[in-house]
């Protein structure tokens, strides 16, 4: 069999994998691995020392840290005690408070990870729902669709985020001049809805007092610190070039710090990290390295160039952001995200065009495609789950009906955002 | 090419193990993919089985490119397509039996 064929027997293996989501995602990463790097070493493609440069290890370290540092953020209570302290001060106002709390959501998302908000906000809306008897089901579901929006916001809010930033060098700045509109208007748009979904306190309220916010928080010391520490983190981050380090390292660093300084007890970090993400991303670095060493992805590429080039930028940029979004909607935003990028950057390479418009659309596309179905983004299926284990049925024509015209027109919003942006060449 | 006894005797043999092991590899997979798609996800059941058709079709790429050129290549070789093809053949079966199924459900 040719290397190529061999390679695209993989490919093909994988990829219905993930869709069927037969197995755990990592485990089907670290599968890919093997095999690329077995019939890889076999056919004399590359050698065993050439792995741990596909395995991208800087990006994987990176990822990691920055995960360390969601979780000691989201284990302070910060979230929890400012929610409440929010709700404290709005008083029995169930829209406001509603509206809120999908505000929260989408910038704590921006900063931590997204099933952690959910769970977090979500336990907030629901007692808040309680307290003041409105109907909390479709707040979660809002909530949960902006989660995702919020993973737009910073370079480091999200896992193709990430990637592209860390792939291509993306300025911090230059990337929130980009996002922070655009989120603005997602939010905005998805706060239009929320009119409809007719939030009146009932008869049902229980003469509960909203929490105390201090009661969220098990140490304030372990709050302020780590709050202190994301703070310089981010500060770090954005001027990582002027001080002469790789955002890599300084993740690394300010994960190390959190440990030492922070208070909080590193084996309940370790405990709650999702340990399966850099397996799943250093995997399927390695499995986009051997599609690449094997030309498979040049022979992708070659049959998506014409899609890309043979049309103005302005439509194929959000062509693409479309496409990626569809993908996402079945398949994981990260894999999607791993496995365009190279085909895009090489493509445009080649065509002499600025890539970061299609760099956008993968990032946009990436984010905003896992809502447009109930099992494409972990945080909608988190929602889901945690209010069916309250009792609380929420079906996948239920969620269509509602979610899908906030996600669809979010995601045309997207495409109209990214074209703009790319015609007056902010990009 | 003339086979004397004992090759056809060992033939014979191998034939049979590998109908043996086509059978029993039947039974764990009905069991399996019973107990975790039933009747309700046949289409995800059928995908599950291409993919095990294909990581077969890789395992013996995998196995032919180390043995391909050695002293006993042929023989390994068509051992090896009897193994795969002993395992594949059920698999094979039970992903005609799914497609079979959703469509005869869907009419």
């Amino acid at each position: 069999m040719e290397p190529q064929t061999t390679f695209s027997i993989i490919f093909v293996a994988i990829i219905l994998l993930l869709m069927a989501e037969i197995e755990h995602r990592a485990l089907v990463a670290m599968l890919a691995a093997s095999l690329s790097v077995y019939f890889g070493v076999a056919y004399g493609l590359f050698g065993f020392h050439d792995v741990l440069e596909m395995l991208n290890f800087d990006v994987v370290l990176f990822i990691t840290s920055v995960l360390i540092l969601f979780e000691s953020i989201s284990r302070s209570g910060l979230f929890d005690f400012i929610g409440l302290y929010m709700a404290r001060k709005i008083g029995r106002r169930p829209f406001l408070i509603a509206l809120m709390l999908v505000l929260l959501t989408t910038i704590f998302s921006g900063i931590s990870a997204n099933i952690m908000v959910v769970l977090l906000i979500g336990g907030i809306t629901l007692r808040l729902a309680k307290a003041l008897g409105f109907d909390g089901r479709k707040v979660i579901l809002l909530e949960c669709i902006q989660t995702d929006i919020g993973g737009i916001l910073l370079p480091i809010s999200s896992i193709p985020a990430l990637i592209i930033v860390s792939k291509t060098g993306m300025d911090f700045m230059k990337y929130v001049q980009v996002s922070l509109p655009l989120v603005v208007i997602l939010t905005l748009l998805a706060l239009a809805y929320m009119p409809f979904l007719r939030i009146t306190g009932g008869e049902s309220a229980e003469e509960v007092e909203i929490d105390d916010p201090w009661k969220a928080v098990q140490n304030p010391t372990a709050l302020y610190r780590a709050l202190v520490i994301f703070i310089l983190f981010l500060l770090a981050i954005i001027f990582y070039d002027k001080i002469g380090l790789t955002p890599a390292y300084i993740a690394f660093f300010f994960a190390t710090i959190t440990f030492m300084l922070s208070g909080i007890d590193p084996d309940e970090i370790f405990r709650h990290v999702d340990w399966s993400i850099p397996f799943f991303v250093g995997g399927f670095f390695v499995f986009i390295g051997g599609l690449e060493k094997s030309g498979v992805l040049e022979n992708i590429a070659h049959n998506i160039a014409p899609l890309i080039l043979n049309m103005n930028v302005l439509v194929g940029a959000p062509l693409l952001l479309l496409i990626c979004a569809l993908v996402s909607a079945v398949i994981d935003n990260i894999p999607v995200v791993l496995l365009l990028y190279p085909i895009v950057r090489d493509i445009t390479l080649k065509a002499g065009i600025s890539p970061y418009p299609f760099y956008w659309a993968l990032i946009i596309g990436g984010n905003l495609g896992g809502r447009l179905t109930t099992f494409g983004s972990p945080a909608v299926l988190t929602g889901i789950r945690m209010l069916e284990r309250r009792g609380v049925k929420v079906s996948i024509g239920e969620y269509l009906k509602f979610g899908l015209p906030v996600a669809l027109s979010q995601l045309a919003l997207g495409m109209i955002y990214l074209s703009i942006l790319t015609m007056y060449g902010l990009i | 090419m003339t086979l004397t006894a004992l090759q056809l005797w060992l033939l014979t043999v191998i034939i049979s193990i590998a109908f043996s092991l086509s059978y029993y590899s039947y039974l764990a997979l009905k069991r399996r993919f019973d107990s975790v798609y039933g009747e309700r996800f046949l289409v995800k059941r059928a995908i599950h089985g291409i993919v095990y058709i294909l990581f077969l079709v890789l395992a013996n790429e995998a196995i032919r490119i180390k043995v391909a050129y050695g002293e006993y290549s042929l023989a390994l070789e068509f051992l090896l397509y009897l193994l795969l093809g002993s395992i594949g053949v059920p698999i094979f079966i039970d992903i005609i039996l799914s497609m079979y199924k959703v469509l005869h459900r869907g009419r």
